[in-house]
């Protein structure tokens, strides 16, 4: 879904007639990686598919088994495939696990055809895991193919990636998104999705994790909040602020950081490109504009820094969370009183 | 699906496939026994994705159809259900349960789509043979204790079964090997399995196998390509994958022309290995052998925990030697020979020892000494 090119490139790889036995699929979180690993491991697993793309009917016995992970040519070490016993406490791959894949390609193909082996986000593996894993890609067995995902590829040894084939996927263009979210969370409101899919910035899985966690609403509140800059309600920072006492509040604190990030970026983007964000929630361009005037992108780049800095002084020494939001908003006023 | 089919045969059954499932599973399916129904009898399919076994049963089948049921617990559940009832199995597609009913008990057992049930695809199987389940059974039962359990020589994770032509006529063989002993066990070639590929049977797929074969006195058909391999019992099939890689050259660490030679009572020699090494520390365990005319002196010395020593008498004309061996391993070993005397032949105290039952040709074993 809204990756046609990429896949587009992998049909051609494998019409090609020599599949490369290693891909590492990239791009930030969200935006359909796994999807389209899975997707991958189908058609290969299915030995091929009619022309154009990868699709393969979700009827078909393989694309059954392959749902059911119950297909002995595949093994899918990820997020939910990962034994909550063996997975070490930060959610690590481990040596153990790169062995069981080692395991699968040492014995012969269940099926006769390809063996398929999915390491969705590549990089939780530790250095051992990935060391393991160095000796399957150098020396690959006949008909295997490993699909690496990862949001982060600099966190996977520049040895990995140098022997896989690296396919970037870029994010979703806004109505890719809003598509996408139709079609996975038909319950949103329709009014919500377009400002979800804006504030994702092309990742549906982003989006819905907004949309679960309440970073939306949150965001709308943080831009109605500046949109009377520099009057300030102080009565709703301090409410705002209240909440993410205690350790209840820590969620919200964490992500009410993400939004201000956001909401940061998002200005600095609207600031250098003169309007082309589009507005994630009502008010947010009217903001940006009062802000700007007057005031540098390098001035509120150095505020920025500030704000970051503190905030996670805040976080690493259990400082109070109330007073990162409220430095947050007076510094903001303050910025914006000089220049008004 | 519907059928009626009595408990003791379901039991057996179950009792077959359901050790192929693993107790714990991150995949649903594969706790999961498959029941097809189909003219007259009922088959049922379990398999950890590596081996599959397939067996079927007479059952009264009133409508044809399929599901796949917990294995563990429907297995549990027959166990416990009075000898010699019948018991009704019966599911439809759209609740997705599976009744188990008999005299007043009824279970309803939450089933999961045959078609997302795993498929092992034998495919082309070119090489057929039979032979006596007691010879399989011999060949399997005398090198497994050989079989390497280290995952970096994946190759050795099996045993090597293949055909060789001898000056003596043609042998097919089993091999096994860690990389400190090694087991080799022959017996003729079973018509038919000539011109067969060598294939690497895995651990579990070799002792499913033996369990299959154990009291069964009747015959086994073997099929098998290059990736699959299949063993057909009367009404049981196994199919396996195969591991993939080149089995080493074991015939180089055979020695041929080791001439010191001692003749020892099996059962003396090992009862004697057996109480000195108790002494021995966990890890090393090793045990010294000291040869002179007639007379083997075992010892065990354990800096932490005393020493032991034990006379046996030999038959040994080789002039003075001492060895040491893992006394694990000269157990396993002693364990595998069923005549009355073993044969050692040693060349020194670093190369390698071979060990063989003076009564029986077929099977040898090779030993590397440990440092003492």
């Amino acid at each position: 879904m809204g990756q046609d090119a990429a896949e587009a490139t992998l049909r051609r790889a494998w019409d090609g007639g020599r599949f490369p036995h290693a891909w590492l699929l990239h791009g930030p979180a969200g935006i359909g990686k796994a999807t389209l690993a899975f997707r991958l491991a189908r058609f290969v697993l299915a030995g091929g598919g009619p022309d154009g793309g990868l699709r393969l009917p979700p009827e078909h016995p393989v694309a059954r088994r392959v749902a059911a992970l119950a297909h002995g040519d595949l093994l899918y070490l990820g997020p939910e495939g990962i034994d909550a016993e063996r997975a070490s406490a930060r959610g690590d791959i481990t040596v153990d696990e790169v062995r069981r894949l080692a395991a699968m390609f040492a014995v012969t193909a269940a099926e006769g055809g390809w063996r398929v082996a999915l390491l969705d986000g590549a990089e939780r593996m530790n250095a051992n895991a990935q060391n393991a894993l160095l000796k399957l890609l150098e020396e690959p067995p006949r008909r295997a193919l490993l699909v690496l995902t990862t949001d982060r590829p600099g966190r996977v040894l520049p040895t990995i990636r140098s022997r896989c084939r690296k396919l970037a996927l870029r994010p979703l263009a806004e109505d890719d998104v809003v598509r996408a979210l139709g079609e996975v969370a038909p319950q949103l409101p329709a009014e919500q999705v377009r400002d979800l899919a804006r504030l994702a910035g092309g990742s549906p899985g982003r989006a819905l994790a907004l949309a679960e966690e309440g970073g939306l609403a949150l965001f709308a509140e943080l831009v109605g909040m500046l949109a009377k800059l520099p009057a300030l309600d102080l009565v709703r920072v301090h409410a705002l602020a209240e909440r993410m006492q205690r350790s209840a509040g820590e969620a919200v604190f964490r992500l009410w950081l993400d939004m201000a990030e956001l909401w940061f970026q998002r200005l600095c983007r609207h600031l250098a490109g003169r309007g082309s964000v589009g507005e994630a929630a009502a008010g947010e361009a009217a903001v940006a504009e009062r802000l700007g005037q007057g005031l540098g992108l390098e001035r509120l780049l150095e505020l920025w820094e500030k704000f970051a800095a503190s905030a996670s002084r805040a976080d690493a020494l259990n400082l109070d969370r109330k007073q990162v939001v409220l430095n947050f908003f007076l510094a903001l006023q303050r910025l914006a009183g000089a220049t008004a | 699906m519907k059928l009626t089919i009595e408990r003791s045969a379901l039991l057996r059954s179950l009792g077959h496939v359901q050790s192929v499932v693993e107790r714990r599973n991150t995949i649903p399916i594969l706790s999961n026994v498959q029941l097809v129904a189909e003219a007259g009898a009922l088959a049922l399919t379990a398999t950890d994705l590596d081996l599959a076994i397939v067996e079927q049963v007479p059952a009264q089948v009133a409508r044809p159809g399929g599901t796949t049921a917990p294995a563990h617990t429907l297995y549990d559940i027959v166990r416990k259900l009075p000898d010699g009832c019948q018991i009704e199995l019966s599911s439809s597609a759209d609740n997705g349960r599976l009744t188990v009913k008999t005299g007043a008990s009824e279970f309803s057992l939450a089933c999961l789509p045959r078609e997302d049930f795993p498929v092992m695809n034998e495919g082309e199987l070119p090489h057929v043979f039979h032979l006596a389940c007691r010879d399989l059974r011999r060949l399997v039962e005398k090198t497994r204790f050989a079989i390497s359990s280290e995952e970096t020589r994946y190759y050795l994770n099996g045993i090597y079964l293949h055909a060789k032509s001898l000056a003596e006529g043609n042998v097919l063989r089993a091999v096994a090997t860690d990389g400190h002993r090694l087991a080799r066990v022959e017996m003729p070639l079973p018509e038919g399995a000539a011109g067969m590929p060598g294939v690497i049977v895995p651990r579990k797929t070799v002792n499913e196998t033996f369990k299959l074969m154990e009291g069964s006195e009747g015959a086994v058909e073997l099929a098998l390509s290059d990736s699959k391999i299949r063993f057909t019992f009367d009404s049981i099939v196994l199919t396996s994958r195969l591991i993939e890689g080149t089995f080493p050259d074991y015939e180089r660490v055979i020695p041929t022309d080791n001439d010191k030679q001692v003749e020892v009572d099996r059962r003396v020699f090992a009862e004697a290995v057996d109480r000195v090494s108790t002494i021995s520390q966990e890890k090393s365990r090793a045990v010294k052998l000291a040869l002179t005319k007639d007379r083997m002196v075992l010892s065990v010395n354990s800096p932490d925990s005393g020493s032991a020593t034990e006379e046996v008498a030999v038959g040994y004309d080789g002039g003075q030697l001492e060895v040491g061996f893992n006394s694990r391993y000269l157990l396993d070993i002693a364990a595998e020979i069923d005549g009355e005397n073993a044969q050692i032949l040693l060349a020194d105290a670093a190369s390698p020892t071979l060990i063989r039952d003076v009564s029986d040709a077929s099977a040898l074993y090779v030993l590397m000494p440990m440092r003492v």
